[in-house]
């Protein structure tokens, strides 16, 4: 008599992510549209950059583990630069990752924000080349602007970029916005930026997970990653990505609940059955105690 | 002078006093000399990141160098003269290609090559880690006990919260799940920082006085 | 898209598999060669990224008079010194750097990790938030977590039952980290999938 134990016993490591891998496709193949509920976190952080009047100057934090992260992060990326863009406000993205330059370029290529809203670079937005050491780069940018972004991506002196006159330290910004990849940076960015600078409002583009202790007495909203963007892209009317990626999240997830459900089942039911009925049970139930005598 | 003074007391001793200099900067009120200096050493900081960075790069191409001269030895595989070949062929291509254009590596050809083919790849290899997390939480995650009926009943309430088939059908269990977030998981996060905190706290009492060595020595055997 | 754009796209569609063909083929030569060309090109990329990067903390400094970040370019260098019989040497950058980051750390660990934490878990209290039972969860959560972390008293006794609450907090945030870091891998798959179904036909003009 085949057990549902028998059943996970037959699903190898490589099955398993075969069946995932197909159940995963069929959503992205045929998408529904189902809507995406708006968390609080993602509301606060729209009202955070809302509140600032216009020309107001943003410090947005860029760090990436990776490059492989563009894909999964830019749409979030995008739609965020769109919105500060939409809102006439300024940007210094800060690069404290080797990719993150690259990354910023790519991000305001694609999403065509100096087309739709006429961002120029060096009065609107300004890339800084990457920025070594993690938290000390974090300190450093924070404590002395000039002193650490002496040029910026594209070798141009700080001196003749419009937008960096006048930024001496993080207090001269209006609002900082934090993304990361490594989830080490959720703790720098508030101890660098948000603790030692309380009066600039930190927003994260980031897992909750990892700044929840921090929020909202340091971090005043949060957008967690794809469901934060795909919540940010409804509440701000700018399609993008995301919205079609939660809908492919149902099927890999409704799988995931109920193999762990049938793995759960299946354990309880063998250590069920040897609990009533003792050592015999194989022999009881099964006669796997024969078989496995005539293997041998 | 004895060695152990400048191989070891010199660096413990540079240790304490960047590291008071900080702390006596944030305590008392700020002074510009004091403030001027923590900024020179954030810089200096940032410059010396950097270096090491490339000081990594460098230890990189040394060891695939040192492979592909050993090849006329046949003293190392084929699959690793392959591998060492490939990474300096991909360092010379992508280094030449960034040097050939004056905008080097903001230029639209290099761009796009390295979208093309470093992004995919690791976006590719990125996305590896989810079978395992599968076949564990298929696997091991066995209800046993009140502490594991707690973190499956967790997992699984968050999963659907997330799942907007679920929150369609059933939508009071955002407010379940916000909650989760709010109480259990911040009071434990709050925990875990403090605690974390404490230990930063006295390697740094440990380190001012001297008594860390663990905060140079590792690196260097 | 121009041809050597459509190309680039199919191109890259392949090397992502390459990466992706790791769970059911493991370390195949298609894996490796990606890998290692990954590598390569990322340490070219490194190496112009942070000059860059130096250019702007240091040379542009340097050049206009600020020169003392010249002794922090020959400090650095110090690392190299592990390759030669002065290994020794290497210990000053790294001494320096450690100095550095334990003074940026100290304070604010005090005031973020900890006081901000103590004050937000008697704020919620005062202030009855967000409700008077949730409020009296959190401050015994974080009790109770925090003794969960004492190492130097064993676990026994009435001591022990206060660490078994604890644990449960504990459990409970384990849980939602779980969720959402398989969520976030989840995620990473959906978006990779999306690009090779979805890109490599938006190139050739049909869109899904």
């Amino acid at each position: 008599m085949l057990t549902l134990d028998d059943v996970i016993k037959k699903i190898t490591y490589k099955r398993l992510a075969t069946i995932i891998l197909i159940v995963t496709c069929i959503p992205i193949i045929f998408p529904i549209g189902l809507p995406i509920p708006v968390s609080s976190q993602t509301t606060d952080f729209r009202k955070e950059i809302d509140a600032l009047p216009q020309g107001s100057v943003v410090a947005f934090g860029f760090q990436m583990s990776n490059i492989g992260q563009i894909p999964q992060y830019g749409p979030g990326y995008q739609v965020i630069t769109k919105y500060l863009a939409s809102r006439k406000l300024k940007v210094v993205y800060v690069c404290v990752s080797d990719v993150s330059p690259l990354t910023v370029e790519d991000v305001i290529k694609s999403s065509g924000v100096e087309a739709a809203y006429g961002w120029k670079r060096g009065e609107d937005y300004v890339i800084t080349s990457y920025i070594a050491g993690e938290e000390t780069a974090l300190a450093s940018f924070a404590s002395d602007v000039q002193g650490t972004v002496a040029a910026d991506y594209y070798g141009t002196p700080a001196s003749q970029i419009p937008l960096m006159r006048g930024l001496k330290t993080l207090a001269d910004f209006q609002l900082a916005i934090a993304s990361y990849g490594t989830f080490t940076f959720a703790d720098m960015f508030a101890r660098q930026w948000a603790g030692k600078y309380p009066s600039v409002p930190l927003i994260v583009f980031g897992m909750f997970g990892t700044v929840a202790a921090y929020y909202p007495s340091q971090v005043r909203g949060v957008l967690d990653l794809d469901r934060g963007g795909a919540e940010f892209e409804v509440l701000t009317r700018l399609p993008g990505a995301y919205s079609s990626r939660m809908d492919a999240r149902n099927l890999f997830g409704f799988t995931l609940v109920i193999l762990m459900l049938a793995g759960n089942i299946a354990y309880h039911q063998t250590v069920g059955m040897r609990r009533r009925v003792g050592a015999g049970f194989e022999r009881a139930f099964f006669g796997r105690e024969e078989k496995e005598a005539e293997k041998q | 002078m004895s060695k152990s003074i400048y191989q070891r007391q010199i660096p413990l001793f540079l240790i304490a006093v960047i590291a008071g200099v900080f702390i006596v900067e944030y305590f008392l009120i700020p002074i510009d000399p004091l403030k001027a200096l923590k900024d020179e050493l954030l810089a200096w900081g940032v410059n010396m990141s950097a270096v090491a960075i490339i000081f990594g790069q460098v230890m990189l191409l040394i060891w695939h160098g040192r492979v592909l001269s050993r090849a006329g030895e046949r003293k190392e595989t084929r699959r690793r003269l392959f591998e060492s070949g490939v990474f300096v062929g991909g360092f010379i291509a992508f280094g030449l290609l960034a040097l050939s254009d004056p905008k080097t590596i903001s230029g639209d050809l290099f761009t796009a090559l390295y979208l093309a083919f470093v992004m995919k790849f690791s976006q590719g290899i990125g996305s590896c880690g989810w079978p395992a997390q599968v076949n564990a939480v298929f696997r091991m995650f066995k209800v046993t006990s009140l502490e594991t009926l707690t973190i499956a009943t967790v997992y699984i309430v968050t999963w659907l919260r997330y799942l907007t088939a679920f929150t369609a059908f059933v939508p009071g269990i955002v407010p379940v799940v916000d909650w989760i977030i709010a109480v259990p998981h911040a009071a434990a996060q709050r925990a875990g920082l403090i605690g974390s905190a404490v230990g930063a706290i006295i390697i740094g009492i440990r380190a001012l006085v001297g008594k860390e060595p663990g905060l140079m020595e590792y690196e260097v055997t | 898209m121009t041809p050597a754009e459509i190309a680039l796209v199919w191109i890259g569609s392949a090397i992502s598999l390459f990466g992706l063909s790791f769970i059911w083929f493991g370390d195949s030569i298609f894996f490796a060669f990606g890998q290692q060309l990954y590598l390569g090109a990322a340490c070219a990329y490194t190496f112009f990224t942070v000059w860059k990067g130096l250019s702007s903390s240091a040379f542009t400094p340097i050049s206009a008079g600020r020169v003392t970040l010249i002794i922090s370019l020959i400090v650095g260098a110090l690392a190299f010194a592990r390759l030669t019989r002065w290994r020794w040497a290497a210990r000053y950058p790294v001494a320096i750097l450690s100095g550095i980051g334990v003074g940026v750390t100290f304070g604010l660990t005090i005031r973020s990790q900890i006081l901000v934490q103590i004050s937000g878990t008697l704020t919620n209290l005062v202030q009855v938030k967000p409700d008077p039972i949730s409020a009296i969860l959190i401050l015994i959560g974080t009790l109770t977590a925090l003794v969960y972390f004492t190492y130097t008293r064993e676990h026994t006794g009435n001591y022990g039952r206060i660490v078994k609450i604890g644990r449960l907090f504990l459990m409970a945030s384990f849980g939602y980290i779980l969720a959402t870091d398989n969520i976030l891998h989840a995620d990473g798959l959906i978006t990779l999938l999306q690009n090779l179904i979805r890109d490599p036909l938006k190139s050739i003009g049909i869109v899904w």
